[in-house]
């Protein structure tokens, strides 16, 4: 297996810059999602390491050599296509073979590669159909074993799920991770849909607008977003804009632009005055009769709505002019909270972040659709 | 029959009518006309004979003119594709304003009358033309070759016109290939060759066969070019059945000629067309 580096790649088109200056390391055997919304440059990245468009500038590098001017078929890299592509024209043994045949295997060996590429997916005894005979999920596993048969270095993956139905993008996602971790193989995985890349990958890279916003761990990225973009982008959170007001005891007060105080153990030594982001997830939100004491943001609420969605049920309530929404699972409070209830919301310092606002200007129209058009 | 279900008899009701009427009934006609026998004083008379047909299929000077007709229409089908092919390929990629551009060169010849395309070819092949001229000026030849009322000639004629048909209709194939496709196979390893010898050549396959067969029937059913470059010296079926029918006046055989070609052009397609759909890549038919 290999390992894939990238050093202040950029590529633009007629001028318009879709990837700016970015640099990512993968290491051998790792899984890493490229996630961000449409346009954010995620599959132009993922072409240019499949070599399928060579970079204005920058360094890529596989196993540890210089990709410059090597074409994708000398590149030792397996790619499973958002439309699958797979070859119409042949069937599923040759398909699955034709990796192995341009690799100049034997007879037996395409024989036995095809087997065992064929058992990887579950698809034993379908050699001899063709592809327009196959429903959507055997086509995903056929591209998949396709793109593994002939053991390449690196995997590359660009929305392979995002034409399966939802069960069936579920399993293949337990799947595909199985498979990543068995054969070991170096995996760049490109997606718009955030649940696939934490379930997917072991470390998620977060673009926007042809840049790495955050890279880290699907844990450290949801309880940590960096940014107000990514906060928005994984997960779903409270978003209150104000402006610091003191720090003491570490503690940080955020006076809200509805007027309200919170407090939060996240400083990042912003000055007094500054104006901030704050923001908590839904499910950090407690629902409680009477003020509990021991959480240090609590504040008077009424229940304007209630949603059972099976495991949570999440309750849209408001202060005055400002909205929250709670998550609570179900049991927690027992079906005592119907709409038009006074309640009270309360949440722990330490479960609220403080950001910066992510400037719009930038972006373009499905990041800003992540961020909402309140403040163009 | 409900009312809905009578829409579309009603919509296709003008074409199929006009096709009854111009197309099929004539041609029942002609095939009724081919089994009459004709008197040199009384014209056209009635009975059913298949005398016409053996007639043609007995003797070896007509058994020619049909073999000449067929392989002058497979060179120029199988010319068409090589020298197209390319050129579909180009046309594929191309993009925008260039692609308006090639269409309107590839359509040129089809702009231009086919009575003063061949005239033009007249002048480039004739004794004094264009090519003896040149090849005389270099020294290479003391007399003129005979270009002119050749084969070679009916099948520079044809294949400049029909050149047209076979590009677009490859090109059309070619531009339905999935991209991801090629770089599906350039991720397995396949170099810009293999890929084209096993992924677009095999694809492109259904409109290598659509191209053919227009290319094979117009050009087995060519008169004016045929007429005017090879002349009564290198007779084809259509002028064979029009010197029957409008010099002789033997309606009926003039009538068993335009069958026995139609047959051919006929049994050639399904031949073709069987062939390469029972062959291995028959799945990009389906």
């Amino acid at each position: 297996m290999a390992t894939v580096e990238l050093e202040d790649v950029a590529k633009s088109y007629g001028g318009r810059p879709a990837v700016m200056g970015l640099s990512l390391s993968v290491a051998s055997g790792e899984s890493v999602a490229l996630l961000g919304p449409s346009g954010c440059g995620k599959t132009t990245t993922l072409n240019m390491i499949a070599g399928f468009i060579d970079p204005d500038r920058g360094a890529l590098r596989i196993g540890g050599r210089s990709m410059t001017g090597v074409p994708p078929y000398r590149r030792s890299i397996g790619v499973v296509f958002q439309s699958y592509a797979l070859f119409p024209h042949l069937d599923v043994f040759d398909n699955l073979a034709f990796g192995l045949r341009m690799h100049g295997e034997t007879k037996a060996a395409i024989a036995a590669g095809v087997r065992q590429g064929l058992d990887l997916v579950q698809l034993a005894g379908l050699e001899r159909r063709y592809p327009r005979e196959l429903s959507g999920g055997q086509q995903q596993r056929v591209a998949l074993a396709r793109a593994l048969v002939w053991r390449p270095s690196v995997l590359l993956l660009d929305e392979p799920l995002s034409n399966l139905d939802a069960k069936l993008r579920q399993e293949m996602r337990v799947e595909i991770v199985e498979l990543q971790k068995r054969l070991g193989i170096t995996m760049i995985f490109v997606t718009h849909d955030q649940e696939e890349a934490l379930t997917v990958a072991a470390r998620i890279a977060v673009m926007n607008a042809g840049e790495i916003e955050q890279i880290g761990a699907p844990t450290a990225i949801y309880a940590r977003p960096r940014t107000e973009f990514v906060a928005r982008f994984i997960g779903e959170g409270n978003f209150l804009s104000g402006r610091l007001r003191e720090t003491a005891g570490g503690l940080t007060a955020v006076e809200s632009d509805d007027g309200l105080r919170f407090f939060t153990a996240d400083g990042g030594g912003r000055p007094v005055g500054a104006r901030v982001l704050l923001m908590v997830r839904p499910e950090k939100v407690q629902l409680r009769a009477q003020p509990s004491g021991d959480a240090e943001n609590s504040l008077p609420v009424t229940v304007d709505g209630v949603s059972f969605l099976g495991p949570v049920t999440r309750y849209r309530l408001s202060a005055g002019p400002t909205r929250l929404t709670a998550s609570i699972h179900d049991g927690d409070l027992a079906g005592s909270a119907e709409i038009g209830r006074a309640l009270f919301a309360e949440w722990r310092a330490d479960d609220c972040l403080l950001l910066d606002e992510t400037p719009r200007d930038t972006l373009n129209e499905s990041a800003r659709g992540v961020l909402g058009g309140r403040r163009a | 029959m409900t009312r809905r279900a009578l829409v579309p008899w009603l919509l296709i009701g003008a074409p199929l009518l006009v096709f009854a009427a111009l197309f099929l009934l004539p041609l029942v006609n002609l095939a009724a006309l081919s089994f009459m026998h004709f008197d040199r004083s009384t014209g056209a008379v009635g009975g059913v004979s298949l005398d016409n047909y053996g007639k043609f299929l007995g003797d070896p000077f007509y058994l020619g003119i049909l073999w000449r007709t067929f392989k002058l229409a497979v060179l120029v089908t199988v010319s068409t594709l090589v020298i197209g092919y390319p050129v579909a390929v180009y046309l594929s990629r191309a993009t925008g304003r260039r692609r308006a551009y090639l269409t309107l060169v590839i359509l040129a010849p089809l702009l231009i009358s086919v009575v003063v395309r061949s005239f033009g070819w007249l002048v480039i092949l004739g004794p004094n033309g264009l090519v003896n001229s040149a090849l005389r000026g270099l020294g290479l030849i003391d007399e003129p070759l005979r270009l002119l009322y050749t084969e070679t000639a009916i099948a520079l004629g044809l294949v400049h016109v029909f050149l047209s048909f076979m590009v677009l209709s490859v090109a059309t194939a070619l531009a339905r290939i999935d991209p991801a496709v090629l770089r599906a196979a350039a991720s397995l390893g396949a170099g810009p060759v293999r890929t084209f010898l096993r992924v677009v050549l095999p694809l492109s396959l259904p409109g290598v066969a659509a191209g053919s067969v227009i290319v094979f029937t117009l050009s087995a059913s060519a008169f004016i070019t045929p007429a005017l470059l090879g002349g009564p010296r290198v007779k084809v079926m259509s002028y064979l059945a029009y010197q029957q029918t409008m010099l002789l006046s033997d309606w009926p055989y003039g009538a068993a000629i335009a069958l026995v070609l139609l047959a051919m052009t006929s049994a050639g397609v399904l031949v073709y067309l069987r062939l390469l759909e029972s062959g291995r890549l028959g799945v990009v038919f389906r």
